[in-house]
């Protein structure tokens, strides 16, 4: 059930992409981003699926699981779609019926929008699927050092979200735990009437609050008590380092921005 | 109520790169009334096994027949609904499932929702909580007040109550206070004795394995070694090394009393068999 979501995993190994600096990985995407909307038709969209299909490749991502894990992800895409179907005018008209009309246009701009949502989608997973959460929040943490400047507080923000991370499986296991203690007292959330379905939930929020609150708060005296005071005096214990094959992975790229800015049409 | 498991394959995560084979053709049985203790290093399959027993993991392939109910690996909410009536499961940190405002309440939940009315619940509520030693003034209290040992108390209350004819039990001492472990122990048994009811203990502690258990069953990587009477698998202290299990003390005793010329009859089973049968042997050798 919630074991299939692959969004913000992270999969152990040993590609390219895996032993890439974190920060080229970021910088990488972001550039990755606005690239995608190079694309204007449908060489720009062929181009761009391949070369995120050769990513995956190279990464050594299964296609067929990483598909399967963006499933839940679905909905959106088919709303999406179907929103620029019959809101899309222009172009012939392909099909008539009643008020509903569907455009070449919107076929087509539909099919564009659709492709370019799941490449931003699988080009994101592709970096927490590769990239440790650790690795994530250094990264984040260095690039974003010069915001220090203007007194945002970079430091607490990585660890701020480095804790979270840590949490997210904890807390997912900790709710499997709590919904089997009570799915064996008989309690029924995955059947019945909605209002039982919602009622149901609150032997399952309660005590998943409760040893939350719990968690943080010795998690808190843990790293009090080991003199952490924010980030005055810290060193780093694992460093980054900015190989050879980050430039050249930034340096591919930018180089692909540019083949797709100029097949522009 | 018999539980047959009968060709059970179990793998977490199937068809993704975190596929995890945890039971592997496993096939065994459980007779009504009989107290079984599953033992195995920690990763061998105990909780999964379990697990499936009271329909809350479905077999990947295989099947488990629960009285004449049967689980297999698309089995409808409606039968797994039935099958925890008759199977009961006390979990590991039990006091964790806890959440309404006051005792009472918390132990009714589970009466509930097995279909019985407001009293009929309560009427149950107090009894399993007299009978785990709760006073009647206390009932109304949060569980949240409680010490663990008090709460995880409470908690098996939630269960016994709902009248399970097998009683699965996941560890149920890991961080008690001794005196709390025994309390906690001796009511399983005499439960299982005044209500004739199955017994299945999890647990690493073979002390516990030793005392109470009538049937042993060994797992490791997901599969069953051996299964048999207590007494003939806790006193093979070859078998229980191979596969990292403590040696009761009350067997290690014995053995080493052996060695020294000390031989008992049969094997004690806890500590007061163990006095009488050296009063026994002191009886006939000692001049
Ligand atoms: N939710 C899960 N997802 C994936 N793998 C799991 C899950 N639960 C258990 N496993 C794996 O299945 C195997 C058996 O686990 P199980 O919990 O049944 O062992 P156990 O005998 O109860 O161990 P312990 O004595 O530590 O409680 C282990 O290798 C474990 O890593
Ligand atoms: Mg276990």
């Amino acid at each position: 059930m919630l074991s299939n979501m692959l969004l913000g995993r992270y999969i152990p190994g040993d590609s390219v992409i895996h032993r890439l600096d974190p920060r080229a990985k970021i910088v990488s995407v972001l550039l990755m981003m606005v690239i995608i909307f190079f694309a204007n038709h449908w060489v720009g969209y062929g181009l761009l699926v391949l070369f995120v299909l050769g990513i995956i490749r190279v990464a050594q991502i299964n296609l067929f699981f990483l598909f399967n894990g963006l499933k839940i992800l679905l909905f959106i895409l088919i709303f999406t779609f179907l929103l620029h179907i019959f809101f899309t005018r222009g172009g012939t008209t392909l099909f008539e019926w009643g008020f509903i009309q569907i455009d070449s246009e919107g076929l087509i701009t539909g099919i564009y929008i659709t492709v370019r949502l799941v490449m931003l989608l699988v080009i994101t997973t592709i970096l927490t699927l590769t990239t440790s959460p650790i690795e994530l929040t250094d990264a984040i943490e260095k690039l974003g050092a010069p915001l220090k400047k203007i007194k945002i507080p970079m430091h607490e923000l990585a660890m701020m979200i480095s804790i979270s991370l840590r949490f997210i499986p904890t807390l997912m296991d900790e709710t499997e735990k709590i919904i089997k203690a009570q799915s064996a007292r008989g309690s029924t959330f995955m059947t019945g009437r909605l209002k039982s379905r919602i009622n149901a939930l609150i032997p399952i929020f309660i005590p998943l609050f409760i040893s939350a609150f719990k968690r943080a708060e010795e998690m808190a005296v843990a790293m009090e008590v080991r003199g952490y005071t924010g980030e005055a005096g810290r060193t780093s214990y694992r460093e980054l380092n900015w190989h050879l094959r980050d430039t050249a992975a930034l340096i591919v790229i930018i180089a692909f921005g540019v083949l797709l800015f100029l097949v522009r049409m | 109520m018999k539980i047959t498991v009968d060709g059970l394959t179990s793998i977490y995560h199937n068809n993704t790169p975190f596929e995890h084979t945890a039971l592997n053709n496993f096939t065994t049985s459980f007779e009504p009334g009989k107290y079984y203790a599953v033992i195995g290093r920690t990763g061998s399959g105990k909780s999964t096994l379990i697990q499936h027993l009271n329909g809350l993991l479905l077999p990947t392939r295989g099947i488990v027949q629960v009285g004449d109910l049967t689980l297999k690996h698309r089995t409808k909410q409606r039968i797994i609904h039935q099958v925890k009536k008759h199977v009961g499961m006390v979990f590991q940190f039990p006091e964790h499932q806890l959440f309404d405002e006051t005792i009472l309440k918390d132990v009714m939940f589970g009466p509930l929702n097995m279909g019985l009315t407001e009293e009929e619940a309560e009427a149950r509520a107090e009894k399993y909580l007299s009978l785990l030693g709760v006073p009647e003034r206390a009932f109304g209290r949060s569980p949240f007040d409680l010490s663990g040992g008090q709460m995880r108390k409470i908690a098996i209350a939630g269960i016994l109550a709902m009248e399970p004819e097998v009683l699965i039990v996941d560890e149920p001492t890991a961080g008690l206070d001794p005196k709390s472990h025994i309390e906690v122990m001796d009511l399983f048994k005499q439960i299982q004795e005044d209500f004739n009811i199955t017994i299945i203990l999890v647990t690493h502690d073979m002390n516990d394995v030793f005392e109470y258990a009538d049937e042993v069953k060994l797992l490791a990587g997901g599969q069953l070694i051996r299964e048999g009477r207590t007494e003939d698998i806790l006193t093979d202290e070859k078998l229980l090394t191979d596969h990292h299990l403590e040696i009761p003390d009350i067997v290690r005793l014995v053995h080493d009393l052996e060695r020294k010329g000390v031989v008992f009859e049969g094997m004690p089973r806890n500590t007061d068999a163990f006095i009488t049968s050296y009063r026994e042997w002191r009886a006939l050798h000692a001049q």
